[in-house]
C-alpha cells in the first residue's frame, strides 16, 4: 500500500513538474536567444485565419420604436443571450507576379431563439503585377478609402464600417482595378492612381445601387511635403456622382492629424414626418471629418474625431420620425419599415464626436490593454460609452470583454436603440 | 632608429587602412565615423530577418518575426511573419513618415515614431530604424581608450529621440551602446549591441540588440538579426500601394 501511495505521489509530483514547466513563464536568459531565418522559408501557399467564439448579453429597451421594428416577427423579450462560433480563413497562392487570394467565413450563431448557419466570401481576387509601376486586380475586392478611424465619408466604393467596431471584416464588391504607381525625389515623393470599374446588375453588386450600370471610380494619391493626399471620385451611375479629398500628416513624433471632405451630388433622403408624411429630399450635400491620434507621455493613445454627416438627418427630423413610429401598430410598422432604412444606418444623424483612449499594460497588468470609447451625437446629446479590456497573455489567443452603455432621452439616437446596454465576450484564436 | 620609426609608421598606416577609417589623432571626423557606423551595420540596400523578443517583468517572453527590406537612406518596410495573430501586418517608413497596414483593416494608417506596434521597449523608430546619418547630425566626438563617444542631435522634431550618446568600438567602428534622450534631457532607453557575427558579403556586425528603459522598469526587449543580404529594390516597392504585397518579395 505504501508502495502504491509512493508511486502515486511520484506520478503526481512528475505531473505537477511537467505542468509547471509547461505553464510557468519562460525565463529569459541570453543563451536562450536564438534565431535562424531558414525556419521562416516562404511557401507559395499560405493559410491563416482565426477561430472565434462570442457570447453577448443584451438588456433590451422595450419602449424603443426600433425595438418594436426588430421584434415585429418575434416574441417579446426583455433581455437576450446570444452567441456563436466563427471560422475565418484566408488562403493565398503567390507565384512570381501572380497572386490569388480568398477570404471567407463560416459561422453558426444563436440569436437567443434559434440557431443559424452562414457562409460568406469576403474577398476573392487575382492580382498580376505587370511591373513595379503597374498592377491589375480582378475579383471580389473591398476598397477602403479614407483616413478616418471611425468614419470614412470619402469611402465611395467600400462598405460603411461599424464605428463601434471599425476593424470588423467587411464584404467586398466584384470589381476590376488597375493601379499605377510612381515614386519621385523631392517634395513629391509618391503618386498612385487607382482606377476601378464596378458593374451592377441583378446578379452582382446589387446592393451597391441601381442595376444595369458600369460604375467608374478613381483615387489619386500623392505624398507631398510629408502629407498624404487623396483625391477620390465616383462617376454617375448606380449612385449619383461624388468627390472627395483626404489629408493625413504626422506633426511630431507622437502626434498625427487627418481629415476628409466629401461632396455628394443629388443625395436623396426619405424623411418621415411626425404625421407620417413621407418626403423625398434631394440636394447636394457635403460631409467632413477631422481627427487626431496622440501618444501621451504616459503611453496612453488618444484618438479623437469630429464627423459632420451631410447625408444624415437633423434632430428635428429624427424626433419627428421617432414620434410617428411610436404611434404605429405592428401592421403599420411593417408597412413603413422599407421607408426608414436611412434612419437605421449607424450614426444616421449630422454631427458626431468620437473619442478613444487606450493604455497598454497599466498598473503592471501584463498583456492587458484597457480602452474607453465613446461616440457622442452632438445634435441630440445622446452617446454611448464602451469600456473594453483585451487580454493577450496566451500566444495567438485574444480575449476581449466590452460593455456598451447607451445614454439618451426619448427621441434621441442612442436613447432609442434596441438595447439599453450590452455585455460582450469574445475569444479569438489565430492560426 | 630610422628603421624603427619607419616600421612603426608603416604598421600604424596599415592599421588605419585595415580598419577603413581615417582618423587623424587631433581632428576626428564625426560625420565620417557615423557614416562608417551605418555601413558597418548594414548595406545601404538589403533584406533581412529579425526576431523581436519582449521580456516582461515576470520573465515571460513574447516573440515576433519580421522580414525587412531597406533602400538607400530613407526607405524601409517590415512585414510580420509570426506570431499568427500579427502575420501579414506590414509597416512602411519613408524618411519620417510611417504607416501600418493591418490585413483586417485593409488600408494603411499613419503611425508615429514613438508608438510601438509590438509593445515592449522597442518603439516604431527602433523597428524601422534608418541610417543614423539620415536622422542625426554629429554635434561632438571624443575618444577614450578603445571607444569613440559621439553626441548626436536629431535633424527634426519628428525623429523619435532628440539626441543620442553613442559609444563606438574604435577597432571595428561598430556601436556598442546608444543612450537615447528626449528633448527634456530624460533618458528614454539604452540600446546595447552584442554578439558580433559574420553575415557574409563582407558584413561583420552585431547579431543582437538589447534595450531597457528607466521609464519601463523590469521590461526588456531583444532584437536578433539573421539573413542580412544586399539586394536592390525599385522605389515603388516603398509605397502604400505595395504595402499589402510585401510577402511577394520573399
Amino acid at each position: 500500500m505504501r508502495h502504491i501511495t509512493g508511486s502515486w505521489s511520484a506520478l503526481c509530483g512528475l505531473l505537477v513538474a511537467v505542468l509547471c514547466m509547461a505553464y510557468s513563464p519562460v525565463q529569459a536568459q541570453d543563451d536562450e536567444f536564438s534565431f535562424d531565418f531558414a525556419d521562416f522559408a516562404k511557401s507559395p501557399w499560405t493559410l491563416d485565419g482565426y477561430l472565434q467564439g462570442t457570447l453577448d448579453y443584451l438588456a433590451l429597451d422595450g419602449d424603443s420604436p426600433f425595438y418594436d421594428l426588430a421584434y415585429l416577427d418575434k416574441d417579446d423579450e426583455s433581455n437576450r443571450l446570444q452567441g456563436g462560433a466563427e471560422l475565418q480563413m484566408g488562403l493565398t497562392f503567390q507565384e512570381g507576379p501572380i497572386t490569388l487570394f480568398g477570404l471567407g467565413k463560416v459561422e453558426q450563431v444563436h440569436d437567443g431563439a434559434v440557431w443559424d448557419e452562414n457562409a460568406l466570401l469576403y474577398e476573392g481576387r487575382a492580382s498580376w503585377q505587370i511591373n513595379p509601376n503597374v498592377f491589375v486586380t480582378a475579383g471580389k475586392v473591398l476598397p477602403r478609402w479614407g483616413k478616418g478611424y471611425a468614419w470614412n465619408p470619402t469611402n465611395f466604393v467600400g462598405r460603411a464600417k461599424n464605428p463601434s467596431d471599425p476593424d470588423l471584416s467587411l464584404e467586398g464588391h466584384w470589381i476590376g482595378q488597375i493601379d499605377l504607381v510612381k515614386s519621385f525625389g523631392g517634395a513629391l515623393k509618391n503618386t498612385a492612381l487607382t482606377c476601378l470599374v464596378l458593374p451592377v446588375s441583378e446578379d452582382i453588386n446589387d446592393e451597391f445601387g441601381s442595376a444595369d450600370h458600369v460604375n467608374v471610380a478613381g483615387k489619386l494619391y500623392v505624398l507631398f511635403h510629408d502629407t498624404d493626399i487623396d483625391l477620390t471620385a465616383l462617376s454617375s451611375g448606380s449612385l449619383p456622382p461624388r468627390y472627395g479629398l483626404t489629408l493625413s500628416r504626422n506633426l511630431t513624433a507622437n502626434f498625427e492629424i487627418h481629415g476628409e471632405a466629401a461632396h455628394f451630388q443629388d443625395h436623396s433622403r426619405t424623411i418621415v414626418g411626425r404625421d407620417g408624411t413621407i418626403t423625398a429630399d434631394t440636394d447636394d450635400v457635403r460631409s467632413y471629418l477631422a481627427g487626431i491620434r496622440y501618444l501621451a507621455p504616459t503611453n496612453t493613445t488618444f484618438i479623437v474625431e469630429y464627423y459632420y454627416n451631410g447625408q444624415g438627418f437633423t434632430s428635428d427630423e429624427t424626433r419627428d420620425m421617432f414620434a410617428h413610429l411610436s404611434d404605429l401598430d405592428d401592421q403599420q410598422l411593417a408597412a413603413i419599415r422599407p421607408r426608414i432604412s436611412g434612419y437605421q444606418l449607424p450614426n444616421f444623424m449630422r454631427s458626431y464626436l468620437y473619442f478613444k483612449a487606450s493604455q497598454k499594460e497599466p498598473f503592471g497588468w501584463l498583456y492587458v490593454t484597457p480602452s474607453l470609447y465613446s461616440i457622442v451625437n452632438v445634435d441630440d446629446g445622446s452617446f454611448n460609452l464602451i469600456p473594453e479590456a483585451v487580454y493577450t497573455g496566451f500566444e495567438n489567443l485574444e480575449l476581449r470583454m466590452r460593455t456598451s452603455l447607451l445614454f439618451g432621452g426619448s427621441g434621441t439616437e442612442y436613447g432609442e436603440k434596441v438595447n439599453d446596454w450590452k455585455l460582450e465576450f469574445r475569444g479569438r484564436y489565430y492560426f | 632608429m630610422t628603421y624603427v620609426r619607419t616600421g612603426v609608421i608603416t604598421i600604424l598606416t596599415l592599421l588605419v587602412v585595415m580598419t577603413g577609417v581615417s582618423m587623424p589623432a587631433r581632428a576626428l571626423d564625426g560625420d565620417a565615423i557615423l557614416l562608417q557606423v551605418d555601413r558597418n551595420l548594414n548595406p545601404e540596400s538589403y533584406e533581412m530577418y529579425r526576431k523581436l523578443i519582449n521580456i516582461e517583468p515576470d520573465g515571460s517572453k513574447r516573440e515576433f518575426v519580421l522580414y525587412t527590406i531597406k533602400k538607400g537612406q530613407d526607405k524601409m518596410v517590415a512585414l510580420f511573419l509570426a506570431p499568427a495573430s500579427e502575420k501579414g501586418r506590414s509597416t512602411l517608413r519613408l524618411e519620417d513618415n510611417m504607416w501600418l497596414y493591418l490585413p483586417n483593416v485593409g488600408k494603411p494608417l499613419r503611425i508615429t515614431s514613438l508608438q510601438s506596434i509590438v509593445g515592449g521597449v522597442f518603439n516604431n523608430s527602433d523597428i524601422l530604424r534608418l541610417d543614423y546619418t539620415s536622422e542625426y547630425d554629429v554635434e561632438s566626438i571624443t575618444e577614450q581608450d578603445d571607444r569613440f563617444h559621439l553626441n548626436l542631435k536629431a535633424k527634426s522634431n519628428t525623429v523619435a529621440y532628440d539626441h543620442l550618446e553613442m559609444e563606438v568600438d574604435k577597432e571595428t567602428v561598430i556601436p556598442t551602446e546608444i543612450r537615447c534622450y528626449a528633448s527634456s534631457g530624460i533618458l528614454i532607453k539604452t540600446l546595447h549591441y552584442s554578439k558580433v557575427k559574420d553575415f557574409g558579403n563582407g558584413l561583420v556586425r552585431p547579431s543582437m540588440l538589447e534595450t531597457d528603459s528607466p521609464l519601463q522598469k523590469g521590461y526588456r526587449s531583444v532584437m536578433l538579426f539573421d539573413g542580412i543580404t544586399p539586394r536592390e529594390f525599385s522605389d515603388e516597392t516603398f509605397t502604400l500601394s505595395f504595402l499589402p504585397k510585401v510577402e511577394e518579395l520573399r
